[in-house]
């Protein structure tokens, strides 16, 4: 993934004028960025916006408020919970995770925060003969990349939750493109459907366990508040009576 | 941090509902002595609010305090506020500072000369929602500034006074003075004190000899208008209005810590359309008083700034001028 992101923005200083070019590295790894600007989201103000899915809104960093262009690029590895962990995933990671579903914040970041340019990039290895060879696809949306990259890791587009979650909720096309070009076999990218179904009931299980904590610590906070309460409408009472009187 | 010692003088209803509580709940601040003209009253707030030292005379506080918040009739400002700036005491001052931009002058050249602090305590600046449309044209979200609008309103005698000075017909009194200062001052402030013109009509349905409704036009440099208006017979909609040629926001003046917006030149809005900001409630004295005492102890600017109060006080005095108290 580094070295398609350092080819691209090597592409890009060759191609367009003096461009100002800005890296956000969640890998937070030992990578060279030349002379670009390294930006760190846990740093600066975070703001929080209403969400239709997420019950604490999105909390979204202050550079969102102003304007760029930009390009998300991300590897494609197979997840315990998501089946493929491609594009949709990666443009979730600048939104914090909180007690929500995940594919609910992976909804908010494809309609709020998503990329002009998606390019997702792996290594091919088996089907392909014995020598690992690299790919990479892009798209303008990131939705369209992931469905295609779970077809060509075997798996049917709504097998993917992400991708199911968000054809409830937004119009996408999740149908096979009818390019006619070959498509390179991304085996090994995807779980078993029997793999990925534990995985989620597991995952679901984590996550309504989450929700009761939640309840159980505001309903308790709510008790201790009682005293406090009760105090102040005891002053208030004393208040009350002593301008009566 | 090391708290100031701080004295209020004047004990009405915007001291006990809202300066007292956020005083004694700002870790910045030791609130030592209540000052008020009727020591029996001085003395039952100082009960409630469990400060020992009450007085009469504002005189009293000089080396007494570090800094006072000055809540008496607005005719008085001037007068008190004058004597404890000379006198080495910081003054966070309610609005309408003066009665008048030559007094406001006066005022802080006093503190200039005494070396000590003064703010006009503009509260609705305080605002999470206001401070968050400040923050976003600062940012030039919204383009340029094109239409403003905001009002204040609610029948006289429904919010809470204990002096009565705001009908009559005195200097400082009126509906300009008492709600149209807080629109006068947002509008300064939020478009960068940029307002060339100012017409008024204001009328007194009451016989008051003072304005009871007005509504207030400003022309800015570079060509936006903002609408004002103030009543003292009937609610208005308090919604703040903004629009640029770069986006728009709406919020409540006072309300919701919330706010609606689109900017055409935030990536937010372009990907996901119009944003509702849900902000952090807090209330706008104890950040009003949280700032000023921060400010002096820090020497910091403060939010609320010199030229912008005397800019909005020659604009009161133009809508005067205008006949607003005809």
């Amino acid at each position: 993934m580094a070295d398609t992101a350092r080819a691209f923005i090597e592409l890009l200083e060759k191609r367009a004028p003096s461009p100002r070019i800005s890296v956000i590295d969640h890998t937070q790894g030992p990578a060279d960025w030349g002379s670009s600007e390294i930006v760190d989201l846990s740093g600066g103000t975070r703001l929080r916006f209403d969400s239709a899915c997420l019950v604490d809104g999105a909390q979204i960093h202050e550079l969102w408020l102003s304007d760029f262009a930009l390009v998300t690029i991300s590897d494609l590895v197979n997840s315990a919970s998501q089946a493929i962990q491609g594009m949709l995933d990666a443009q979730a990671l600048v939104l914090p995770k909180g007690g929500g579903r995940d594919v609910a914040r992976i909804r908010e970041a494809y309609v709020s925060l998503g990329s002009d340019l998606c390019i997702l990039c792996g290594e091919l290895t088996g089907a392909l003969g014995a020598t690992p060879s690299r790919w990479w696809a892009m798209s303008r949306d990131a939705a369209a990349l992931d469905a295609a990259a779970a077809r060509a890791s075997g798996l049917t587009a709504r097998s993917v939750p992400a991708l199911r979650y968000l054809s409830r909720c937004e119009v996408v096309d999740l149908l096979p493109a009818s390019s006619g070009a070959p498509t390179p076999q991304l085996e090994g990218h995807g779980r078993s459907t029997w793999s990925l179904g534990a995985s989620r009931f597991l995952y679901e299980l984590g996550c309504a366990g989450h929700a009761v904590g939640q309840d159980c610590t505001k309903a308790w906070r709510n008790l201790q508040r009682t005293p406090d309460f009760l105090r102040r409408r005891w002053e208030d009472f004393r208040a009350s009576r002593g301008a009566g009187g | 941090m090391t708290a100031l010692r701080i004295g209020v003088v004047g004990c009405g209803a915007v001291s006990t509902l809202f300066h007292i509580p956020a005083l004694k709940a700002c870790p910045a601040a030791n609130l030592t002595t209540l000052i008020d003209s009727d020591s029996a009253h001085a003395a039952a707030v100082g009960k409630r609010f469990r400060v020992a030292d009450t007085a009469t005379d504002y005189r009293q506080l000089v080396g007494a305090v570090d800094a006072a918040v000055v809540a008496t009739p607005n005719a008085t400002h001037a007068e008190v506020a004058t004597y404890l700036l000379e006198n080495g005491v910081h003054v966070l001052c309610e609005k309408p500072l003066a009665t008048s931009a030559d007094e406001a002058r006066a005022m802080y050249a006093a503190a200039h000369g005494a070396g000590t602090r003064l703010m006009a305590a503009h509260s609705r600046r305080f605002g999470a929602s206001i401070l968050a449309v400040k923050d976003l044209l600062g940012r030039g979200n919204f383009g340029r500034l094109e239409r403003m609008t905001m009002g204040l309103g609610s029948v006289y005698g429904d919010w809470p006074q204990r002096t009565d000075f705001r009908r009559q017909r005195v200097a400082g009194a009126g509906v300009l003075y008492d709600l149209g200062i807080h629109l006068i001052d947002l509008a300064v402030w939020l478009s960068g004190n940029r307002c060339s013109d100012i017409s008024c009509r204001a009328v007194d349905d009451f016989g008051w000899q003072t304005e009871t409704n007005a509504e207030v036009h400003l022309a800015l440099q570079d060509g936006g208008e903002v609408f004002l208006a103030c009543s003292y017979t009937h609610p208005l909609d308090r919604t703040l209005d903004i629009r640029g040629s770069g986006g728009w926001t709406k919020t409540s003046v006072d309300g919701a810590p919330e706010l609606v917006f689109h900017s055409e030149r935030s990536r937010l809005c372009r990907k996901g359309g119009v944003q509702r900001l849900v902000l952090d409630e807090a209330d706008p004295y104890h950040v009003q008083v949280q700032h000023f005492l921060e400010s002096v102890i820090e020497g910091r600017e403060f939010i609320v700034r010199e030229d912008e109060i005397v800019a909005g006080l020659t604009l009161l005095e133009r809508c005067y001028a205008e006949g607003a108290r005809a």
